[in-house]
């Protein structure tokens, strides 16, 4: 422990540390967080995957054309977060949104906003409140309603360029730490914050920090878990590929509390943007005297290096990710090792999520009151999520902790498609359970999720519509987590097998009202001796599926019916006779030949052969295609129409 | 913890106190204070692993269940094991366990025998085409396997996993196959010069007599019948069991000295004592149940006997019968009498059964059988009076129904007569045994029963057994079978002076106890109480991993005209089906059995049913590895405990396991899949001991001793290195071989590198090889082909020495010219060298064009080697068909469409037409095998005169295959027999390799584009009918090297091309 140095010393450490930071900053460099005009494209996989890459061209060549090549910057940046809008443009300093853009967008959007200062009307954002165009990105609903701290810097800096971070008073939280020199303070702050580690398990890190510096052990680790392997969740990977400084400098200030000289920076291969990013953010540190020995000439000094593994979602359990980088099978080590007395290489280690870490910057620079000034009852601070599912907004969104359910998916989300109602959430991706519309108002915190039965999990929030079945649901949940599952001990590896066998039957129409009890048998059993969490997420959409979703389960047992008329084995397709006009394109499209009928006759569907893979309804332009639950009637209502999603 | 380690601590397990120390965990703690915890994944000595989960206990002011092997004790920590809440956790991941464990501790169908036949191994034997072993493996229980393969009720069946997945495996039909299919033998022991009397012929005597002859002591049969058999021959028609069947399998009896003596009846003729004072050393009485129980049935005497019935048609007196009959009874005499009366001529027969269909104590095999024939049932009917006509001829048969009542016993229903119109009654109902007349001679129960022991069939009067029908009442032929072998069992042990007293004693107490017990008990038992007890199996609840294969079904007379004659309407397996059959069998034995910690904690936990396991629940199948001499895997027994990954890598170094995979279907296996061998492995056993269950055996042969084949020993010492125990040394011999070994693979070729043959082509790897085999300077003739214009592309020359190019078909007339003159010029002392001549041909330019130089050359004893790399077609034109095309192979001139599938010719046997010749040496050899190769073609160019080498050369153009598969498939061709290994020398047939195992065909051909249509659906038949090519000739091959007896191979399967 270091010992307490005067007054005088410490000042012009301090000084020293703070001049050291100066240094390393050059201001000339910045390219997005600066005041120069610079036009802002979002780089994230939604954005890129919508065709960012094709815009970039189009805008370097309008640029060029316009003579602005080199004056008017175009800044490739990490994920906006309005992914369901993108690709997405911004100019800055003005901060004019132009959502979806297209190539053909281009030539309008530079001839009025760049060379002129106008706006183009027909292409900006429109409040889908008031159907009115927003031109300034905070003015947008969808940003408006957030609280932006770690995110504040995703979607401004340049990810590769350290001088963006810099500028936006990157690595002063560390400057501060290290002047301050009192690793305890650190702690202290952090426990005073309230910070409960993001990843789900919400261990309170400030508690994690001191017993890791306080477990005797030759030195110690601290490790960055970005293993992010829930299907849904897309945070970990936008921080790393959006901010990896943000990220760095938090494992460097854990390091600095909990006294380690060695770091992982733990993703997956196959986030390759990101291991990319944060390699070049690592050189530029590590060139800045920010990350090695004798980081700002403060004597601390801590080697980061980043683990890309080959990522399985067994990875995220602490103690399986410290065996990956042992170089061992990523098999938990069980609930009686202790990562803070026995981590990586035998040492006290402690780990903590990507979102934990990039929280550390923010909470160093505005203090433990500032962070703690929002959140639940339990836990203080913003919690980012990613909105995904059939929810109109989807995307990356900051709310305090607290906020409710319903704010989140209705309010920023923005609720579901047109036409479409919403049936359930799954709050914190595929282990964290699923919970009905009713039960919306559930504040988004770590105890009072569990009171529903459900978990934060991940962070991954996906919004179900009545176009989905729970029993589908449940069963890609279940084919996930029996897949993902390490093998290691036998509640999981052959009871979520056996769970997933139950609901294939029920999904096929063979349940019986015993596999009822026999679920419930096999969650007890797997959820009090799975080996380690995997196993008890695999039980949560089970549970919370029997206890709000019973009814649907039971028309599946009972009734051979799906009410979403969506498992395969249960629904019938057939054609009305009335509104088929016999325009031969699902006759074309059927891949089995089982739609037969002259041309403007009405079709016919051979059910014998009907594979029922929705096509004929997908092509059909008069929604003559009609899919209903093919059960056992048992009075009542038809079962809704054409419920299943197009895709 | 690691501060206070040694501390002590004093806890509670269980209620009682127990003093443990700082670090110790309560998995530890308990097993010190002798509470057992149950634990898979434990391993004494090593870290916690945590992955069982079966070590879970109950701790005070914990809300979940704890591990014990992570849970350190601390002091005053309340610890329960074995609380309900603890014991249906454990049981709940047994049931995971177990369904996913594709295994079976021990076969039901054994169990189910009466007399506890080993079929499992029976089968194996049969899928293996061993009929001879099968059939001896059988008669260790059964000695008539062809007998009650026709006739048994097959208890066997209806317990048979098999029928879990589909349908049961028709073991009976099979054990009759075996019988068909092999001699019957009988071997006995030297004899003991103790002599033992048997009264009854019958099945029990039968098989009573077949084991003391086996034993050794002279036995003399008596029965009252003139011929032996018993009810086998006196009840049972001869459309079920002919009597040439009977006599042949009696038939071994009679060789090995067992004398008959005909009618002489117990009681009357003959008696126990009588014979015990004449000589005899023991007597066994087993003279069945003959006569008919009184039946309650007014008018009785109208009606026939249905035994009486059965004997009149087996001894000739066919009384004909017309109208209807009825039969009284649903047992098997009654069926039997039902189908004789539809053959004598009757009508109609109905059968008033007093059962439901799916109960008639016949069973379902014969009730089918007689159903098909066209007889009609009264099931739950009773017979109460037979009317009659004025002359005294039954006219009807008045009957009640019967229907089960509360407590499953028969009850009538108040006005529920009915009758049954027939003209002749045949009552069959029950038969006991006939011994009023024995009554002075031996003890009775009051049943009217003889009194024996149920183990040993001992009788209350000394040297007197007894067994069989006349013991128990009238039973199956298998029953009396079980208690004939018992008998002579024990006669023989009585015979050497051994306790039987004690023994029934024992056994009887044995019956008593828990199965795990008897498990572990088994071994005190000795080994005749071994082969007499009874154990009672707890049969676990698993999961099955195989996939549905249909029932084969007995060949049978169609039901339409079986009515017109006595013939045998079942027609028995043919081989091949039998074979396809026996595969079906799971083989649901371990050799864990009783050592398997699974195995016990589920019959602890009594996971006798298992909610987990359903028709469509998912089991790891793992194919069983036993590459290695002394460790064998089958890793579908494997529970993922990881103790052999941690054992082999912690403790004993190598590291061969580890997990691959992911999620349920994760395994345990070697790196890269490969053999244990290939992974370090240093034998030392350390997996095996660590293995909670059957999935790591010790191999039961490692005893053995082995013997080097010299002729395949590449001399590398590899063997000596690793030997663990140091039972192989080097010596002076060895060493000397293995520097002329290593001396010739350092040598330079003849034939240059750089050469264009294609990548993958066996033909330069031949020549290299062939090359090898001399050190004298080599004149190479080669005709046109891949090899001529691909090693002398002018101005270039791969060939070192002497090399003559000549036309397609000339290289043998060519070659034997340039031997001419060299001999010429030796004469005349121009030369003074040696030289050595080889023409190297393809099987193109060999077989077919140049056949007729090839022979002359062979005829006129020129001193040449002639070498033909054998690719199977003329390659370097476009794959044409050659003589050497094996059938079914496509080439451009054999083609594969519509009409044809590939040639349809045989393949010439060129080897077979030089050794015609006479040649010296003759000999077929494979590019895989260098050593046997060189070793080859060394003593075809030492030998004086034409020799003639016949080479694999795999072809990856011709055969589309990878050119890095081609030494694989050629090892893969001698394997498969296809292309065998031998030497024909001076006319003495040698076969340089034999092949462990046979492989199959199929598979090689499969990696064969050429061969690919064989695999479409319809052309079976040609892949069965090269198959059968090759199958015959490795036969032949192996009766001309004497491995066999000429004649083995039956003519009917003979192979004609």
């Amino acid at each position: 422990m270091a010992t307490k140095k005067t007054s005088a010393t410490s000042g012009d450490r301090a000084a020293k540390i703070h001049a050291a930071l100066e240094k390393a900053h050059r201001p000339k460099a910045v390219r997005g967080a600066g005041e120069r005009p610079h036009i802002s494209l979002c780089g994230g996989t939604a954005c890129d995957a919508s065709g960012a890459a094709a815009l970039r061209e189009a805008l370097r060549d309008e640029l060029e054309k316009h003579g602005l090549a080199g004056k008017v910057e175009i800044v490739e940046s990490g994920c906006h977060g309005f992914c369901a809008e993108g690709p997405i443009m911004v100019l800055r300093p003005q901060g004019i949104f132009y959502p979806r853009v297209k190539p053909r967008d281009i030539p309008a959007i530079v001839e009025t906003s760049v060379v002129g200062d106008g706006v183009v009307e027909e292409l900006l954002y429109r409040d889908p409140a008031t159907g009115e165009p927003v031109a300034d990105e905070r003015a947008i609903p969808f940003y408006a309603g957030q609280e932006r701290r770690v995110l504040a810097d995703l979607g401004t800096v340049d990810p590769t360029c350290i001088d963006d971070y810099l500028a936006r008073d990157g690595y002063a939280a560390l400057a501060t730490v290290l002047a301050d020199d009192d690793p305890e303070g650190v702690i202290a702050e952090v426990e005073a914050a309230g910070l409960r580690g993001r990843g789900g398990g919400g261990f309170p890190t400030g508690k994690k920090w001191r017993l890791c510096r306080e477990n005797p052990g030759e030195r110690r680790y601290v490790v960055c878990n970005g293993d992010e392997g829930d299907p849904g969740a897309f945070l970990d990977r936008s921080l790393l590929e959006g901010d990896p400084h943000a990220v760095i400098e938090g494992v460097l200030i854990a390091a600095f509390a909990v006294g380690a000289t060695e770091a992982y920076i733990y993703t997956r291969q196959d986030y390759a943007p990101a291991v990319e990013r944060l390699k070049t953010a690592l050189d530029q540190a590590r060139e800045r005297r920010l990350v090695g020995e004798d980081i700002l000439g403060s004597g601390f000094g801590c080697e980061v290096r980043v683990f890309a593994a080959a990522g399985a979602y067994v990875c995220g359990e602490s103690t399986a990710l410290v065996n990956t980088i042992e170089g061992r099978r990523s098999m938990p080590r069980g609930h009686h090792v202790r990562l803070v007395e026995q981590g990586l290489f035998d040492q006290p280690t402690a780990v903590n999520n990507v979102e934990t870490m990039a929280s550390l910057p923010w909470l160093i620079r505005h203090g433990a009151e500032a962070f703690a000034s929002v959140g639940g009852k339990d836990a203080k601070g913003t919690k980012v999520l990613s909105l995904t599912g059939g929810v109109r907004n989807s995307g990356l969104v900051e709310v305090p902790l607290g906020t409710s359910l319903r704010e989140i998916v209705v309010g920023l989300g923005g609720g579901v498609a047109e036409g479409r109602t919403l049936k359930a959430v799954q709050p914190g991706g595929q282990s964290g359970g699923v919970l009905p519309a009713d039960e919306l108002d559930v504040r988004y915190d770590y105890e009072s999720l569990r009171e529903t039965g459900a978990r934060m999990c991940t962070g991954g929030v996906v919004v179900v519509d009545d176009g989905t079945c729970i029993v589908d649901l449940t069963l890609f949940a279940l084919r996930f987590m029996a897949a993902e599952s390490c093998g290691k001990c036998v509640p999981c590896r052959v009871g979520t097998r056996r769970m997933l066998e139950i609901f294939e039957r029920i999904s096929t129409g063979d349940g019986e009202p015993e596999d009822i009890g026999r679920l419930e048998r096999l969650c007890d059993d797997i959820e009090e001796g799975a080996l380690c969490e995997l196993g008890a997420g695999a039980v949560r959409p089970v549970r919370t599926a029997l206890r709000y979703f019973r009814d649907e389960i039971d028309a599946h047992i009972l009734d051979k019916r799906c009410p979403a008329c969506v498992c395969r084995s249960l629904i019938r397709y057939t054609i009305s006779r009335h509104d088929c006009t016999g325009c031969h394109a699902c006759y074309g499209a059927c891949p089995v030949q089982a739609v037969s009928g002259d041309r403007k006759q009405p079709h016919r569907i051979d059910q014998r052969l009907c594979i029922k893979c929705d096509t004929c309804r997908q092509v059909c332009k008069f929604d003559a295609v009609m899919v209903k639950s093919a059960g056992v009637r048992t009075g009542g209502k038809e079962p809704a129409l054409a419920g299943r999603r197009s895709s | 913890m690691s501060t206070t380690t040694g501390t002590t601590v004093k806890l509670t397990i269980d209620g009682k106190a127990v003093t443990s120390r700082h670090g110790e965990t309560v998995l530890a703690a308990a097993k010190k204070a002798g509470v057992e915890i149950p634990a898979l994944c434990h391993q004494e000595g090593m870290a916690p692993w945590a992955a069982c989960r079966l070590c879970l206990v109950e701790i005070e002011g914990e809300d979940k269940l704890q591990t014990a092997c992570t849970t350190w004790v601390e002091d005053d920590m309340v610890v329960q094991t074995d609380t309900e809440r603890v014991r249906a956790r454990r049981a709940s991941y047994l049931r995971m366990y177990l369904s996913d464990h594709d295994s079976y501790c021990e076969a039901p169908c054994s169990h189910a025998c009466p007399t506890h036949i080993d079929i499992p191994a029976f089968l194996a034997k049969v899928e293996q085409g061993d009929y001879a072993g099968a059939a001896a493996t059988v008669r260790e229980d059964l000695p008539f396997p062809g007998v009650l393969g026709r006739v048994c009720p097959r208890y066997c069946e209806p317990v048979c996993r098999r029928g879990e997945v589909d349908d049961p495996v028709a073991i009976c039909a099979l054990h009759r196959a075996a019988g068909d299919h092999a001699p019957a033998v009988l071997t006995s022991e030297p004899a003991t010069g103790k002599r033992v009397a048997v009264i009854g012929a019958g099945p029990s005597g039968l098989s009573c007599a077949w084991y003391l002859a086996a034993a050794g002591h002279e036995v003399t049969i008596y029965d009252r019948n003139e011929k032996p058999g018993g009810m086998l021959r006196y009840s049972i028609p001869h459309f079920r069991l002919p009597e040439e069947v009977l006599d042949a399998e009696l038939q071994p009896l009679w060789d090995a000295g067992v004398r008959f003596v005909d009618s002489l009846a117990l009681g009357v003729d003959i008696t126990p004592y009588g014979l015990l004072q004449a000589g005899f050393d023991a007597v066994f009485v087993g003279v069945g149940a003959w006569q008919t129980a009184t039946p309650r049935i007014e008018n009785r005497k109208a009606m026939l006997d249905g035994l009486e019935l059965l004997r009149d048609v087996n001894e000739g007196k066919k009384a004909a019968m017309g109208g209807t009959v009825a039969v009284v009874g649903d047992g098997i005499v009654a069926l039997d009498a039902a189908r004789t009366a539809l053959r004598l001529g009757a009508r109609k027969v109905v059968v008033i059964a007093g059962h439901d269909a799916d109960a008639v104590e016949a069973g379902q095999r014969d009730l089918q059988a007689a159903r098909e024939e066209g007889i009609e049932f009264e099931f739950l009917a009773e017979a109460t009076r037979i009317k009659t006509t004025k002359t005294g001829k039954p006219s009807s048969v008045e009957c009640v129904r019967v229907e089960p009542g509360e407590d499953g016993k028969l009850r009538k229903v108040k006005g529920s007569t009915f009758s049954v119109r027939a003209g002749t009654v045949v009552a069959a109902l029950s038969y006991v045994p006939d011994v009023d007349e024995a009554r002075e001679d031996i003890t009775l129960t009051s049943w009217g029963l003889i009194e024996a022991d149920h183990y040993t069939g001992q009788t209350q009067d000394e040297g007197v057994f007894a067994s069989g029908d006349a013991v128990t009442g009238a039973k199956s032929a298998i029953h009396a079978i079980a208690g004939g072998k018992r008998a002579a069992l024990s006669i023989d042990a009585w015979l050497r002076g051994e306790d039987l007293d004690k023994l029934q004693s024992d056994l009887a107490l044995f019956a008593g106890l828990p199965y795990l017990e008897q498990l572990r008990d088994e071994e005190k038992l000795g080994e005749l109480g071994r082969a007499l007890a009874e154990r009672s199996p707890v049969w676990l609840k698993m999961g099955i991993g195989a996939e549905s294969a249909d029932r084969r079904h007995m060949p049978a007379v169609a039901a339409s005209k079986r009515a017109q004659d006595f013939h045998e309407v079942e027609k028995g397996f043919k081989r091949k089906t039998a074979q396809a059959e026996a595969a079906r069998c799971l083989q649901c034995t371990c050799p864990s059995l009783g050592d398997c910690e699974l195995q016990k904690l589920g019959v602890e936990y009594g996971i006798t049913e298992n909610e987990l396991v359903t028709q469509n629940s998912l089991v790891r199948r793992v194919d069983a590895r036993h590459e290695h001499p002394f460790i064998h895997r089958d890793m579908s027994r494997c529970v993922s405990c990881g103790s052999c990954i941690r054992v082999c890598r912690d403790v004993a170094g190598p590291a061969c396991y580890d997990f691959s995979g992911r999620g349920f279907l994760m395994e345990v296996d070697t790196p890269y899949g490969e053999s244990l061998q290939l992974a370090d492995c240093i034998t030392c056993g350390r997996c095996v001991t660590a293995c909670p269950t059957g999935a790591l055996t010790f191999n039961t042969r490692a005893l053995q001793s082995y013997t080097t084949d010299e002729s395949r020993c590449i001399m590398c010492g590899e063997c000596v290195d690793v030997c663990p125990a140091d039972a192989l040394a080097k010596t002076s011999v060895f060493e000397e071989a293995r520097q002329q070994w290593h001396n010739l693979i350092r040598e330079k070729s003849g034939l240059a590198g750089g050469h264009r043959m294609c990548a993958g082509c066996g033909a330069p790897i031949v020549v290299r090889q062939v090359l090898m085999g001399t050190d004298d300077p080599v004149v190479v003739a080669a005709s046109t082909g891949c090899l001529e214009v691909s090693t002398t592309i002018y101005p270039y020359t791969s060939w070192e020495g002497g090399y003559i190019h000549t036309a397609f078909e000339n290289a043998a007339a060519t070659l034997s010219g340039v031997e001419t003159a060299f001999r010429a010029l030796k004469k005349q002392g121009k030369i003074e060298d040696n030289v050595k001549f080889i023409a190297f041909g393809g099987d193109g330019g060999t077989y077919d064009i140049g056949l007729q130089s090839l022979s002359g050359a062979m005829e006129r004893g020129h001193d040449m080697l002639y070498v033909c790399y054998d690719n199977g077609a003329y390659m370097n034109t476009g794959f044409q068909r050659s003589g050497a095309t094996p059938p079914g192979a496509w080439t451009t001139t054999s083609p594969v469409g519509k009409a044809k599938a590939g040639k349809e010719q045989s393949r010439k046997d060129l080897t077979q037409i030089m050794i015609a010749h006479g040649l010296r040496y003759v000999a077929q050899a494979s590019p895989h095998d260098p050593r046997d190769l060189v070793r080859k073609a060394a003593k075809a160019l030492a030998t004086e005169g034409p020799t003639f080498l016949n080479i694999l050369a795999p072809c990856p153009r011709g055969w589309r295959t990878d050119g890095a598969d081609s030494i694989s498939l050629a090892r893969e061709a001698v394997n498969t027999c296809y292309w065998p290994l031998y030497e024909v020398e001076d006319g003495v047939y040698r076969i340089t390799y034999m092949p462990k195992e046979k492989l199959p065909l199929a598979p090689w051909l499969k990696k064969q584009g050429r061969f690919r249509h064989l695999f479409k659906p319809g052309n079976e038949h040609l892949l069965e009918r090269v198959q059968e090519w090759v199958d015959y000739n490795w036969e032949v091959l192996l009766q001309k090297s004497r491995i066999v007896d000429v004649c083995e191979l039956p003519p009917d399967e003979r192979f004609v091309p």
